[in-house]
């Protein structure tokens, strides 16, 4: 454990979030109104559109965004998200100024960085994070949110360190950002969507749409790592991540065909990003092995959750972040420790939890709270290390196009399609 | 049965190091996060597939009419075959990587 | 049914290695030809690497990550059973009637189990890495990995087929030398070391032991096992988890296996007129083989159809769903179901019988199953039991350079007979003396 006193009580709690609000340049009291009355609404004191119209006002004011809100699709997320989508959520804004805008958030977080764009949106970030009662990492290095405790192993439950992650379905919007920020952060090439979010409609849980943001699950117990042939595909034993040994990999794709969940991206010609634009820091992780950013030619490749953060080598406020989490604004991914109580995805799903309280004075039979939380196929065994609170998608869920799509964020989905390019360019000899 | 009683004070003694823990259960766990050495593939292997060339070689030397000669040109070939075959994929392989990668 | 040809003299058991004609100069070209035409692709591919391929990724990705690549080793493995089963029939069972085809089908396994290897080398992505990182990881990889025990048991019986084939070849050798050609005269001294007439009943047990041990493992282990294996045991395709890939795998090797085995025990028959030698009598045989093969291939698909389509899985019946509408698949069933309605017919009535028709029916088989594999591979990766991909199922036709690799591998076969036919006896001794005569 950390020297910081993690031990939430109400008072405490509304104290530490005064004094890291009062850290940034905004509004304080907004900010814990905003956390208070979000509790409201979760508590069914408050209803969503009044939640929504009650702050409008005060947040177009405070953070000069108001040119989002009418394209949000559905109240749960507008509600969710008030706060924090102001910068990122905008999925109708021209595509290339929203990238310009998340490029700035991306290139590093500099802590003598005067006030620009990038920091009213990750202020506007943890304002949303504070509107759910789920104060974090979430919304991307705020000072002091002590994730690095997490990192460093608290040893209290739990052997080390096991990273994973809580990835909240109910507060995704579709905003693609999570994409976005992965593909840029790790040189990825077209298409290999090493973060992919899903829009699925399901005829069991009604017309609206729903997200599904998929990283790599870095199973406990993961099919990947028992079929690799020569050991490349392995899971680092001080913390439990999924790794590929670049340089040891044949390419046999043998981890992609066992893989129930497809996060694995074969690296079939030459990477769009050229090793020599590739930090050594991105790449070699802290026992000196090549599992980082975009795998070579001939190589395997997935998320990685972000090792060259975990590593302590893209600083040591980006231990215990992941790029993913830092773009996403609508408070969905929450990365940590799972091994440390107090790490961003146990706290959100304890506070989230808490927040949705049963009815157990009239209902003593109910269970104490109403959030439904899954793990994708768990029946196969493979004890994924990401838990998505919401409900899984059924048998009939089928893919849909989102509120943002793909293209708009510069990404592209069907990756076949690069690839016949690719192929064609490489000699036109393709049938 | 009757031992659980008995049992129980030390348990709860335990639970109570860890007051912190949240009432709800969370993510925690504990896990071994390699691969044992020993995995299915080593009965699979070396207990069954191979078994058959195990009573061949056994078979080669104790029975009868044996010859030592014999018996090791046959040994030879199976070791020599091996590196034989290993031996020229690693030169077809380091040509390929010294042209291509 | 025992067929005797010890009539036949030593001469024309030496033929192919004492004549070259103007035919043998042309398969030869033809074969390297098939063999350059891959090169020039596998060249391209080298260069911009597996993009050139139609493979892609499955999920987001739209594709299937295996394809023919996969097909093609796994059928070049099938085909390479054939070897074991004849040559431990004649050896284990006595059935002498196959003696003739023995080493063919010996050979057959050897160039078989080349291409096999060959298609793994251009199958990964990083073939400059095959020897040094599975050499150094197979102790403790061997231990989990389906892909290292398929490594493993591949290596095994190619070298157990090849010192069979090596021991075996020293009796022909040593008393056909003074018709084989001087200039080879370095290749028989090796092949030829330490040779005395008194290891020949040692070397018979020998081999005996080894064909004991590879009619163990080679079916029940290699095709009825680790090849299946490396689908059985991944339940997260719906194609291909279960137990039944065993048998269904084994079945279509030993039919593909038989098949090619008529094929070149009829090439060489008619390429040196061999009549004598590999009599009608071998083919009808082997054709009556290739029947009861091809319908334990038929009711394995019929079990794996039943049970795809009456109360399965939602993507187990949606798997098989697609299979059964798929043109293609018919046309697999359907050669086979021909290849096996013809040879019982003319076991029925042996005036149906016609060599021609047979070879045409095999290499019809041939294709069907090469058709089945890949459409196993494809289809099984297009079903995922995670189906919330709209990319999924993704779509795969192979590329020139797949297809080329199809091509050169024939090539390589071919090749490989054509050669060793030149420097070695392809029947054996055996089957024209027997030992007692061979002795004196």
């Amino acid at each position: 454990m950390s020297t910081d006193d993690d031990i939430d009580t109400p008072p405490d709690d509304e104290e530490r979030h005064r004094r890291l609000l009062d850290e940034t340049d905004y509004d304080t009291d907004l900010g814990l109104e905003l956390a208070r009355d979000a509790q409201r609404v979760t508590a069914g004191e408050l209803s969503e559109a009044a939640f929504y119209r009650r702050y409008h006002d005060r947040i177009v004011e405070e953070f000069e965004m108001d040119d989002r809100e009418i394209d949000l699709p559905d109240p749960d997320a507008l509600a969710a998200g008030e706060g924090g989508d102001g910068g990122v959520g905008d999925g109708s804004g021209d595509a290339g100024g929203f990238l310009d805008r998340l490029g700035d958030a991306l290139e590093g977080f500099d802590p003598d960085d005067g006030e620009s764009r990038r920091s009213v949106m990750k202020k506007g970030a943890a304002a949303g994070a504070l509107a759910l009662g789920g104060l974090g990492s979430t919304g991307g290095a705020g000072p002091g949110d002590g994730t690095a405790a997490g990192a460093a192993g608290s040893g209290e439950e739990g052997d080390g360190t096991r990273w994973g992650m809580t990835i909240n379905l109910n507060n995704c919007d579709g905003c693609l950002a999570c994409m976005v920020a992965c593909d840029q952060e790790h040189n990825l090439s077209r298409g290999a969507n090493w973060m992919y979010v899903f829009a699925f409609e399901d005829e069991n849980q009604g017309e609206e749409t729903n997200f599904l943001p998929r990283t790599c699950q870095h199973c406990t117990d993961s099919p990947c790592t028992k079929v690799c042939p020569v050991g490349a595909r392995h899971t680092r034993e001080e913390d439990g991540l999924v790794l590929t040994d670049y340089d040891i990999c044949i390419g046999c794709r043998y981890c992609e065909v066992s893989c129930p969940y497809g996060v694995n991206y074969f690296q079939w010609g030459e990477p769009d990003v050229p090793e020599s634009e590739i930090d050594d820091d991105h790449q070699i992780d802290d026992r000196g092995r090549w599992v980082g950013s975009r795998p070579p030619e001939g190589v395997m490749g997935k998320c990685t959750f972000c090792v060259d953060r975990q590593d302590g080598q893209m600083g040591e406020e980006k231990i215990g972040t992941t790029a993913c989490e830092e773009a996403c604004t609508m408070d969905a991914i929450h990365f940590g420790d799972l091994n440390d109580p107090e790490s961003p995805p146990n706290r959100h799903l304890r506070e989230y939890r808490e927040s949705q309280e049963n009815d157990r004075s009239d209902y003593p039979n109910r269970k104490e709270h109403t959030v439904s939380t899954f793990q994708l196929l768990e029946e196969r065994g493979t004890d994924p290390n990401v838990t998505f609170v919401g409900n899984a998608p059924s048998q009939d869920a089928r893919q849909v196009d989102g509120p943002v799509t793909y293209e708009e964020m510069g990404l592209t989905d069907n990756r076949k399609e690069v690839l016949d390019q690719g192929a064609e360019a490489a000699g036109g000899e393709t049938a | 049965m009757t031992a659980a009683p008995a049992a129980l004070p030390p348990l709860l003694a335990l639970a109570s190091l860890s007051a912190p823990l949240p009432a709800l259960p969370l993510l925690a766990g504990s896990a071994d996060y390699t691969l044992p050495f020993v995995g299915p593939g080593t009965y699979l292997i070396f207990g069954i597939v191979l078994l058959p060339v195990y009573v061949m070689v056994g078979a080669w030397f104790l029975g009868d009419p044996s010859d030592r000669f014999a018996n090791l040109l046959g040994v030879g070939y199976l070791a020599g075959l091996t590196t034989v075959l290993w031996g020229s994929l690693l030169v077809a392989t380091l040509v390929i990587g010294a042209v291509f990668f | 049914m025992s067929v005797d040809v010890t009539g036949v003299d030593r001469d024309t058991l030496v033929r192919p290695i004492r004549t070259v004609s103007t035919r043998y100069l042309a398969a030869l070209s033809v074969a390297l030809g098939m063999i350059g035409v891959w090169l020039f692709f596998y060249l391209q591919q080298l260069r911009h690497g597996l993009i050139v391929t139609n493979l892609a990724d499955w999920g987001s990705g739209g594709g299937v990550p295996w394809g023919l690549y996969i097909g093609a080793f796994i059928w070049w493995v099938g085909i390479a059973h054939g070897g074991i089963i004849l040559s431990a029939a004649v050896r284990l069972l006595g059935m002498d009637t196959y003696q003739p085809v023995a080493r063919l089908a010996e050979l057959l396994t050897i160039a078989a189990l080349t291409c096999a290897g060959i298609f793994i080398l251009i199958h990964v992505g990083r073939p400059d890495r095959l020897v040094t990182s599975v050499i150094p990881a197979w102790p403790t990889r061997v231990q989990w990995s389906p892909l290292m025990w398929d490594v493993t048991v591949i290596t095994a019986y190619f070298v157990l087929t090849a010192t069979y084939l090596g021991l075996t070849i020293r009796y022909d050798l040593h008393r056909l030398r003074n018709r084989l050609p001087n200039r080879l005269d370095p290749i028989y001294d090796v092949l030829l070391v330490g040779y005395s007439e008194t290891e020949d009943a040692v070397v018979e047990r020998m081999v005996w032991w080894i064909a004991f041990a590879i009619i163990i493992m080679a079916p029940l282990l290699l095709h009825g096992g680790v090849i299946p294996w490396l689908f059985a045991l991944l339940p997260s395709m719906a194609g291909w988890a279960g137990g039944v890939q065993g048998p269904s795998f084994l079945s279509i090797a030993l039919t593909s296996a038989v098949s090619g085995i008529i094929i070149v025990a009829a090439a060489f028959r008619y390429a040196y007129g061999w009549a004598e030698l590999i009599p009608e009598a071998v083919f009808r045989g082997l054709g009556q083989w290739l029947g009861f093969f091809s319908l334990l291939f038929l009711w394995l698909q019929l079990q794996q159809v039943i049970t795809g389509i009456f109360a399965a899985p939602t993507t187990l019946q949606h798997a098989t769903e697609v299979k059964i509408a798929t043109p293609l698949y018919w046309v697999a069933i359907g050669v086979v179901a021909l290849a096996m309605l013809y040879v019982f017919a003319a076991s029925l009535r042996p005036s149906l019988f016609s060599l021609p028709l047979l070879v045409a029916l095999s290499v019809g088989v041939l294709a069907g199953t090469l058709i089945e594999k890949v459409l196993f591979v494809v289809e099984g990766l297009m079903h995922a039991h995670f189906d919330l991909y709209a990319g999924v199922p993704g779509a795969y036709t192979p590329s020139a350079v797949e297809l080329s690799a199809l091509v050169g591998t024939v090539g390589i076969v071919v090749l490989f007979f054509l050669v060793v036919s030149k420097v070695i006896p392809v029947v054996e001794l055996h089957a024209i003396e027997d030992h007692g005569e061979v002795e004196g």
